[in-house]
């Protein structure tokens, strides 16, 4: 809504004051602002200057005084007369009787008549006919000339915090000698309310910091004594206010819809909130929390007033219906818990509830709720039990039990002949007693279960022959996967029908766990920032993919509540930090802030990772940038973290260094995922990496993926792989996802995939013996030599190509020094040192450096000089702890302590 | 402080006057105000005892017993039912119309209370 759009009218005669002189304005006879909206003549009819906020004050003050006075007199009274009554004085009691009834009709016409009139923002109507659509006014003439129910006075709408909020933004803008009301005075004046100050704590912001901050925005240069006048800007805000009240189908209109429509228009407000690192978004969402607590509040109140007459028992109020003793025994009545306020409340889902109902009110006997696990399917079944119970449902749910049948109390401990005895039992009390609506939760699992043998009947079919009589009105529910597989193609499918309940959108999960925060909080005594619950919706979202919103961030809110409460005791506040940490605990991935030691880390990461590769310099620069970005979350999110092809001659430390990525970025070497592409040369492999049709957990990449989803992709020897294998590696690196053969999506952005390849290496071993350079070479082998292996969409998708040169003779040394540390580390663990001349490593290098194969035959060598020589040693017991293993160019001896 | 003066001097006249006032407003404004909360509570009690509820439902039987002797048990305990919520329904509007005499003959009341105090006492 654009609030500068709307279409105002301020009278000119009073400019909005709606006084001239002291006297009511003539032209809009007080009315002073107006608006046509929503069929009728919307109008400001409320004094708002220094005088009459004074006195309003005083004239509160008074009313108090006088009630007091007119009570004691009551009192004083009765008491009085008592004592004259006991004490024989009763020529007293008419003149005391008549005075005292004088004060009692006082006080009663003073109590009604400063009781002020609460009317409501205009209800939507759906069905508006042209005839229903009244006279209409834009101007004052016009509006002066409509019939009270053809107009409405807003500020009856407002709730009496906003009224007093709107004059102390006066007394605000007075004080500082601003000319103008404007929205800062407005927003300062929201702040000061007990409920908005909550809603700043939550933000983690002090109401006092934000007012200093928002305070030279508020002063103003106007000379003392001057009244602040309310300008069409202001008015158009207060006018928003009633318009978001109205499209959130508020009834009345609160702080928290002005404070939103001032949030939307002031930017000095938004910068405001934005150094204290609170967006736009997140501070809509966080008015949100203040809304929902109210609605919730509200819908309570409703159900109480809503259910006062309904009864608790099992009949209905025209006692038509008949008991139900055995549907009662194998089910649970869904109204009655409601009526005793047992259910979680609905939080969204109006569109899901519209579909239901409007289902049911088509003729249809069944619907079937679709969603997966986690969505919140039970709670609107809830929600529906909330609506009946209030009698705010269509006339097909009236005055009706929602009754919820137990499948597994139902069938348990029966025979098959038994069980569908007591399935039609249960049925036949539906029928007989005509004000049951059946709820059937998971009804997959009552497919698939015979009854009997040979021609005898499945439960679903017995339910299905059942449903299709038509007196059974019917609300199951399942989840999509199953409903694919086993109820699509059933009868029973047939006779539902189908509403989808979709995963909630982000901001509507925040509003769910906003209203249920209150429960955690209560039960472990801390208090939830806004940011924990914004942060649990986020990170679930993005990494926790085998469940679903809002329950998986339900449960981590709940976790969170329980460990800040063990660690940091009661009172204290849930932060986003500490939802990170449970996250990071349940996925193992680092989600939590970037801490000073680990940025240490991150900014040296390339000698890091140089203590395990040697050499391959821009191959190591190039992933430590990439794993600094990712942890610096500068990755889109839609795309795994990196996406790298190493190519080069065998032994040059490719795997190495993706071994070294493991470990370093994901703490282990453990954490990867290694596939020899060289497995996967036909077409037919594709399943072997997806999974079978429809066989749960059979894919290699896919399954290794989604338990572990956040680890390194090792695809070795990538160009042995069949051509349709790696076009699955198409879609991975660039979107990030992967749709397994039972239709999961598994997702890849929190993987880094690299790929190797030996693919060109006899012509970069050719052209490097030419003297060819290495940028020239790469240049070639990616235009040229790798065009056969690889198509080149397929190469563009990496983030980069890094070619490992072959080692220098230096390098092997080095290499050579690494796999004898190696061996030191191992006999270090028995107490026994080892030391290697520099010549003995310069001999090992030299004897087992193959240009065409790297360090591979090194690794022989030393397994055949060096440890063949200490095994025989350690055997021959010829050496003790806290000797000293010497390799020199002789040999290997041992030098006793 | 003069605004406040002003503004509280201002509110003790009006609320002086409106008090001074009350039985003008009693037999106006107030009347109205009567007629209404009557109306709202005769319409309340109405929809609580579900009187035309059962009005509507007189020849459904009770409980599904839809056999002969069902149907003629289920139209006496309704018939029943009606007048019984009928009653409560009179005895309600009763009530009702007992506060609205009250509220009319308060004033009157009262000066005759006064009335006869005055006498006693002189008396």
């Amino acid at each position: 809504m654009d609030v500068h759009s709307l279409p105002i009218i301020v009278c000119e005669s009073c400019q909005g004051a709606g006084a001239v002189q002291g006297g009511a304005c003539r032209t809009c006879g007080g009315a002073a602002v107006g608006m046509q909206s929503h069929g009728r003549f919307l109008f400001w009819e409320r004094l708002v200057n220094g005088t009459e906020i004074a006195y309003r004050q005083s004239s509160e003050s008074v009313h108090r005084l006088f009630v007091m006075i007119f009570g004691t007199i009551l009192v004083f009274g009765i008491a009085g007369a008592g004592l004259l009554f006991f004490q024989n004085q009763t020529k007293f009691l008419p003149l005391i009787g008549g005075v005292w009834l004088i004060f009692l009709m006082l006080l009663v016409a003073r109590m009604i008549r400063h009781t002020s009139v609460q009317t409501e923002v205009i209800p939507h109507t759906y069905l508006q006919s042209d005839s229903s659509v009244g006279p209409t006014a834009t101007s004052w003439s016009e509006a002066r000339r409509l019939s009270g129910a053809a107009k409405q006075n807003i500020t009856t709408a407002f709730s009496a915090d906003l009224l007093h909020a709107i004059e102390r933004a006066f007394l605000i803008a007075e004080q500082n000698h601003s000319a103008f009301v404007t929205s800062s005075h407005l927003f300062a004046a929201i702040l000061e309310n007990h409920r908005m100050e909550t809603l700043s704590m939550r933000l983690l912001i002090r109401p006092k910091d934000f007012l200093q901050a928002l305070q030279p925005h508020l002063v103003g240069a106007a000379p003392k004594d001057t009244e602040p006048q309310i300008p069409r800007e202001t008015w158009q805000l207060l006018f928003g206010a009633y318009e978001i009240a109205w499209e959130s189908h508020e009834p009345v209109v609160d702080i928290a819809d002005l404070a939103a429509v001032i949030i939307s228009v002031d930017e000095s407000i938004q910068t405001i909130y934005d150094d204290f690192e609170v967006s736009q978004e997140k501070f809509a969402n966080a008015l949100q929390w203040e809304r929902v607590r109210s609605r919730m509040q509200r819908a309570r109140a409703a159900r109480v007033s809503g259910s006062r007459g309904r009864g608790k028992g099992d009949t209905n109020r025209s006692m038509t219906a008949l008991a139900t003793p055995f549907l009662n025994s194998v089910s649970s009545d869904l109204t009655k818990a409601s009526w005793y306020g047992h259910l979680e409340p609905m939080v969204g889902r109006g569109a899901e509830l519209e579909s239901i109902f409007r289902v049911l009110q088509s003729g249809a006997h069944g619907v079937l709720l679709v969603g997966n696990p986690g969505v919140g399917r039970r709670t609107i079944v809830n929600g529906i039990a909330e609506l009946m119970v209030a009698e705010l449902v269509p006339p097909e749910l009236a005055d009706k039990r929602l009754m919820e049948l137990d499948v597994a109390r139902l069938l348990s401990g029966a025979s098959a002949a038994e069980a569908e005895d007591r399935l039609l039992e249960a049925l036949y009390d539906i029928a007989r007693a005509g004000n049951i609506v059946l709820v059937i939760p998971n009804i997959e699992k009552m497919i698939g279960i015979s009854m009997g043998t040979g021609q005898s009947m499945d439960v679903a079919g017995v339910l299905a022959n059942e449903l299709s009589k038509g007196y059974l009105l019917c609300i199951a529910t399942t989840t999509t996967e199953s409903f694919n597989k086993v109820i699509a193609n059933q009868a029973l499918g047939a006779l539902f029908q189908k509403v989808v309940v979709d995963e909630m959108d982000v901001n509507t999960a925040i509003q769910v766990l906003e209203a249920k925060s209150n429960q955690f909080e209560y039960q472990h005594d801390v208090w939830f920032s806004y940011e924990a619950l914004d942060r649990a919706v986020e990170l679930s979202n993005r990494y926790l993919h085998d469940d679903y919103l809002p329950k998986k961030a339900i449960q981590i809110a709940s976790e969170a509540a329980l460990y800040v409460r063990n660690r940091r005791g009661k009172n204290q506040f849930v932060t986003a930090e500490d939802v990170s940490a449970i996250v990071a605990e349940k996925t193992k991935i680092p989600v939590t802030a970037v801490s000073e030691n680990e940025s240490e880390k991150l900014m040296r990461l390339e000698s890091a990772m140089h203590e395990r590769v040697i050499g391959q310099e821009e191959a190591v620069t190039v992933v430590a940038n990439a794993l600094r970005r990712a942890r610096a979350e500068l990755q889109s999110g839609k795309r795994p973290l990196a996406n790298f092809l190493f190519l080069g001659p065998t032994g040059v430390g490719k795997t190495e260094l993706a071994k070294t990525i493991a470990d370093v970025y994901f703490g282990d070497e453990a954490q990867m995922i290694r596939l020899d592409m060289s497995e996967y040369q036909d077409t037919n492999s594709i399943y072997r990496l997806i999974g079978r049709p429809g066989e749960q957990g059979t894919g290699m990449l896919t399954e290794q993926v989604r338990q572990k989803p956040f680890s390194l992709l090792l695809l070795d020897e990538l160009e042995k792989a069949d051509a349709n294998v790696l076009n699955i590696f198409l879609q991975v690196m660039d979107d990030g996802r992967l749709t397994d053969s039972v239709g999961r999506v598994i997702d890849f952005t929190n993987i880094i995939l690299i790929a190797t390849s030996n693919a060109g290496t006899r012509y970069v071993q050719d052209e490097i013996a030419r003297g060819t350079s290495m940028d020239h070479i790469k240049n070639a082998l990616i235009h040229q030599e790798l065009k056969d292996q690889f198509r080149p969409e397929f190469l563009n998708r990496f983030d980069a190509i890094v070619l490992f040169q072959p080692l220098t003779q230096a390098q092997i040394v080095s290499v050579a020094r690494l796999m004898v540390l190696g061996v030191a580390k191992k006999l270090s663990e028995r107490g026994i040192g080892l030391r290697v001349t520099d010549e003995a490593l310069a001999n090992l290098a030299e004897a087992g450096y193959d240009p065409a194969f790297g360090v591979r035959p090194l690794r022989r060598v030393i397994q055949d000089k060096v440890e063949n020589a200490i095994a025989g040693l350690l055997l021959e017991n010829k050496v003790q702890r806290k000797d000293t293993i010497v390799v020199s160019e002789t040999g290997v001896t041992v030098e006793k302590t | 402080m003069i605004r406040g003066a002003t503004v509280t001097s201002r509110a003790f006249l009006t609320q002086g006057f409106e008090t001074l006032t009350t039985p003008l407003w009693w037999y106006s404004f107030g009347i109205v105000w009567l007629l209404g909360a009557v109306k709202n509570s005769a319409v309340a009690t109405w929809e609580h005892l579900g009187v035309g509820l059962w009005a509507r439902n007189l020849f459904v039987p009770m409980y599904g017993q839809s056999d002969i002797w069902g149907r003629i048990i289920s139209f006496i305990v309704r018939f029943v039912n009606v007048i019984f919520r009928l009653i409560g329904m009179a005895l309600w509007m009763v009530v009702l119309m007992a506060c609205a005499i009250v509220w009319c003959a308060g004033p009157l009341a009262a000066l005759v209370l006064l009335y006869v105090g005055v006498v006693r006492l002189v008396a």
